[in-house]
């Protein structure tokens, strides 16, 4: 039972990923199309009001039908980590843990695809909030922590003697913040070091996340933050991943009035840098 | 005595998974996969709080708040969660308006903190 349903998870999370990447291709497709026959049949475009009315609709059959396979999977995986169908031995235990871990990225998955479907940086809702910069990276430095040593990553935080108190949408950024972390692990292959940071000057506040990585090819440089890229050498490396966490990140900061920016080499690693105004 | 929560989800995994847990956890569940069957439910059985899904066959959660509102006119609101895979802020904005206390997506959130929502609601 137990095996069957560890094979079952495995063959669910890579029919799900195609599925996502299809109905994501499809989407584009149709949207294209939508445009082409506008044309050549110089017809008005649906009205905007009609046009959000079917996004809207298109988006929640989507979160419906995606989502939903995916939380029983996760229900059942938690109920059988939580012992409430007997006592796990330690090689279930850690199989579970894994199984659980692929779960959970493809929940990511699906919600950054949805994030993409349904928001662009003009209507993303931004709550303003007053934020302390040195006990929010201290909070999400302690969140990555424990996953960097796992996976055999040192995860330093560089915190100026001052603290910051910046007016910004705290979920945005840590979101933002979350996606640009995530993909320095994924690409600091091996062992490495990620280092989190901040520093302000009289108009500005500078968060970076540094990584000993893979880096990114310099004649890619000009497509990283647009939807779907990979670089050519994670593609080479097999490493899984949806090319959509830098597109998504931008999208927020930019939903903040910041601006995000990278300097990397190929081999050497990577620095990302969100600039938000003072 | 037993807090009563009313699940109204119509996915037969997700009423497993849901109500083995908050049975386990110490509450009484009654399940209801339509929306008549849940007016039906809720005026017999009276429950302390309410797990709604929004999509459900025939009509939808929405209605379901629409008739909850009216049965409870001048009366004690009986807290209602909604539990849905769908998520966007027009979803969030429409159920906040028609009364209730929280929004669940289904994919996003653990057994622990349903449990725990579930035991605030009911204390």
């Amino acid at each position: 039972m137990f095996l069957f349903l560890l094979l079952y998870c495995s063959i669910f999370f890579v029919s799900c990923q195609t599925h996502v990447y299809k109905c994501a291709q499809n989407w584009y497709d149709k949207s294209v199309n939508m445009l082409v026959m506008d044309k050549k049949k110089k017809t008005k475009p649906l009205s905007g009001k009609k046009e959000e009315e079917r996004r809207e609709q298109f988006i929640s059959i989507i979160s419906h039908q995606l989502r939903t396979p995916l939380s029983i999977v996760r229900g059942y995986l938690e109920a059988l980590e939580d012992e409430d169908m007997g006592k796990l031995t330690g090689g279930q235990k850690e199989y579970l843990s894994e199984a659980r871990q692929i779960n959970t990225d493809m929940i990511d998955l699906v919600n950054r695809y949805l994030d993409v479907l349904s928001k662009d940086s003009e209507s993303i809702e931004v709550h303003q909030e007053n934020i302390s910069l040195t006990a929010f990276l201290q909070d999400i430095a302690k969140h990555f922590s424990s996953y960097a040593k796992a996976t055999n990553i040192e995860f330093a935080l560089r915190l100026p003697k001052k603290d910051v108190h910046v007016s910004s949408d705290p979920q945005l950024l840590r979101n933002a913040l979350n996606n640009i972390i995530q993909n320095a692990m994924k690409y600091t292959i091996g062992s490495g070091t990620i280092t989190l940071s901040f520093s302000t000057t009289e108009n500005e506040t500078r968060i970076t996340v540094s990584d000993t990585g893979i880096g990114i090819p310099q004649e890619q440089h000009d497509q990283v933050f647009t939807k779907f890229f990979r670089g050519k050498n994670i593609i080479h490396r097999s490493i899984a991943g949806s090319g959509l966490g830098l597109y998504v990140a931008r999208e927020y900061i930019a939903a903040l009035h910041g601006k995000i920016g990278f300097t990397s080499e190929e081999g050497k690693g990577t620095d990302v840098t969100i600039t938000l105004p003072q | 005595m037993k807090k009563r929560i009313l699940l109204v989800e119509d996915d037969r995994f997700l009423v497993k998974i849901y109500s083995n847990k908050l049975s386990q956890s110490g509450f009484d569940v009654d399940i209801a996969i339509t929306v008549d069957e849940a007016v039906r439910k809720f005026t017999h059985a009276r429950p302390n709080m309410i797990f709604l899904d929004l999509i459900l066959p025939g009509r939808d959660g929405f209605d379901f708040l629409e008739d909850l509102k009216k049965l409870q006119k001048g009366k004690k609101k009986t807290p209602v969660v909604i539990l849905s895979n769908l998520g966007q802020d027009i979803d969030k904005k429409r159920t906040q308006d028609l009364g209730v206390i929280d929004y669940f997506i289904k994919a996003n959130v653990s057994l622990h903190d349903i449990v725990n929502k579930a035991k605030e609601l009911t204390a």
